[in-house]
């Protein structure tokens, strides 16, 4: 009788696992494991994953509240229109203003506005597929339980965030989570801007200058990743916006001293309109 | 008799592929929803900020960036997996000065500071060589802050 040499198929046994493992998005190896350079393309492609790491909307929100930025209902992004975006990239960057609406009326203890504006961050998120994030996080049911409690809102708001943006970079969805965050920085510097003008807060002034830390990041990032969208408009936008910001720049910062920053009258309404014609895509959806 | 030993040679090396197989799995994942998972407590006093992770062959280098606002209390916690030896970590400002480096003590896992200026800073993570070319791990960063 013919022995088996069982040894002989070790290696297919292991190969075999290793390719059962291809659930994994992005795979680090290549259908054909031999081809040593499509693996090493493969994973040196997820270097280029390393993505900047960007402050929370909420901590910001936060700066800005102890800052002494007052709640204005009459500056929140309109509610009503975000059934009518149909598009990814209306819906992602609606995400980001929202977002921050929804942050911002939490912690000024507009709950029911908060609630309504959770809401419909659930909806948009849906349609970009980020169900799973509020389903298995339960975040509307957790949100009513608290509503009168801040900080667990705020805690609530916080996790959110990280979750939904753990979860697109996970799922190489870096272009959705930008112009996510793009709304976001776009939402908190036109709330802080409207505001600051109104009251000559120069702290929250100073806020808004501190912002530009954001900006070039953002920019650069949005640059590299257009394969889905075409960005062009928006770092234009964006752009502008950082350079009425630059122009309140009076004494660059040194290697130990931050800058000193102003913005006249004439800068905040300019760099207000400029926000507006960001918003104004889904603000007038 | 030369049967259970074939048989025995066979179990010892099927758990020696089933243990690298899944050594191999838990760091390729790399996932950012994980990593939080794993430190969402051990930051604690501090709050969740935000984090960057990716896969880095052995013998290299790579920076990630953050962002970070002034007077305001930070830690940044350091994860790698993965890798034969220390990785080691600096955190630079954009001018390249040092403000963190664990070359003296390769154990140090994190980095509390309170920034005079908002500025981006810059973690460069540089892993230990390999004499396998293809050996690679996860490095991560992770942001938090208390305190606004």
């Amino acid at each position: 009788m013919t022995q088996v040499n069982w040894f002989r198929f070790i290696p297919v046994l292991f190969f075999l696992m290793l390719g059962c493992s291809s659930n994994k998005e992005p795979s680090l190896e290549s259908d054909n494991l031999a081809d040593d350079s499509m693996r090493l393309d493969s994973v040196k492609s997820q270097v280029k994953e390393f993505i900047h790491i960007f402050p929370s909307h909420l901590k910001v929100a936060l700066m800005f509240k102890n800052a002494g930025l007052k709640y204005d209902p009459g500056l929140l992004i309109s509610s009503g229109n975000s059934s009518k975006l149909i598009t990814n990239y209306d819906r992602a960057l609606g995400l980001g203003f929202y977002g921050v609406d929804m942050a911002y009326s939490a912690i000024n203890n507009q709950t029911q506005s908060s609630i309504n504006l959770l809401k419909i961050s659930k909806s948009l998120s849906q349609e970009l597929g980020l169900e799973s994030v509020y389903e298995s996080n339960k975040y509307i049911e957790k949100f009513e339980a608290n509503l009168n409690n801040v900080d667990s809102l705020s805690d609530l708001i916080s996790d959110l965030f990280s979750e939904s943006d753990a979860f697109l970079k996970d799922n190489n969805k870096l272009d959705i989570t930008l112009l996510t965050f793009a709304g976001g920085w776009t939402e908190t510097v036109y709330l802080a801007a409207s505001l600051a003008k109104t009251t000559k807060n120069k702290a929250i002034i100073e806020l808004v200058g501190d912002q530009l830390v954001s900006l070039n990041p953002l920019v650069k990032l949005l640059g590299e990743n257009q394969e889905n969208f075409d960005f062009s408009t928006l770092i234009k936008q964006l752009t502008e916006a950082r350079e009425i910001l630059e122009s309140g720049i009076v004494t660059p910062e040194t290697e130990t001293e931050p800058m000193v920053f102003e913005l006249t009258d004439k800068k905040l309404d300019q760099l207000i309109n400029k926000l507006k014609e960001i918003r104004s895509k889904v603000n007038n959806a | 008799m030369p049967r259970i030993q074939t048989m025995k040679k066979i179990i010892i090396l099927f758990s020696v592929i089933l243990f690298a197989f899944f050594t191999f799995n838990s760091f390729s994942q790399c996932k950012l929803k994980d990593l939080k998972a794993e430190y969402v407590e051990k930051i604690k006093p501090y709050e969740f900020e935000g984090i960057s992770a990716g896969i880095i062959f052995a013998g290299e280098a790579t920076t990630i960036s953050v962002s970070v606002f002034r007077n305001q209390k930070y830690r940044l916690l350091f994860h790698s997996e993965g890798f034969d030896g220390p990785v080691s970590v600096r955190v630079m400002t954009r001018n390249r000065f040092v403000l963190f480096t664990n070359k003296d003590d390769p154990s140090l896992d994190r980095y509390t500071f309170l920034p005079k200026k908002t500025e981006d800073y810059f973690v460069e993570f540089t892993t230990p060589s390999s004499a396998n070319e293809d050996a690679r791990g996860c490095v991560a960063v992770i942001l938090c802050s208390r305190g606004y």
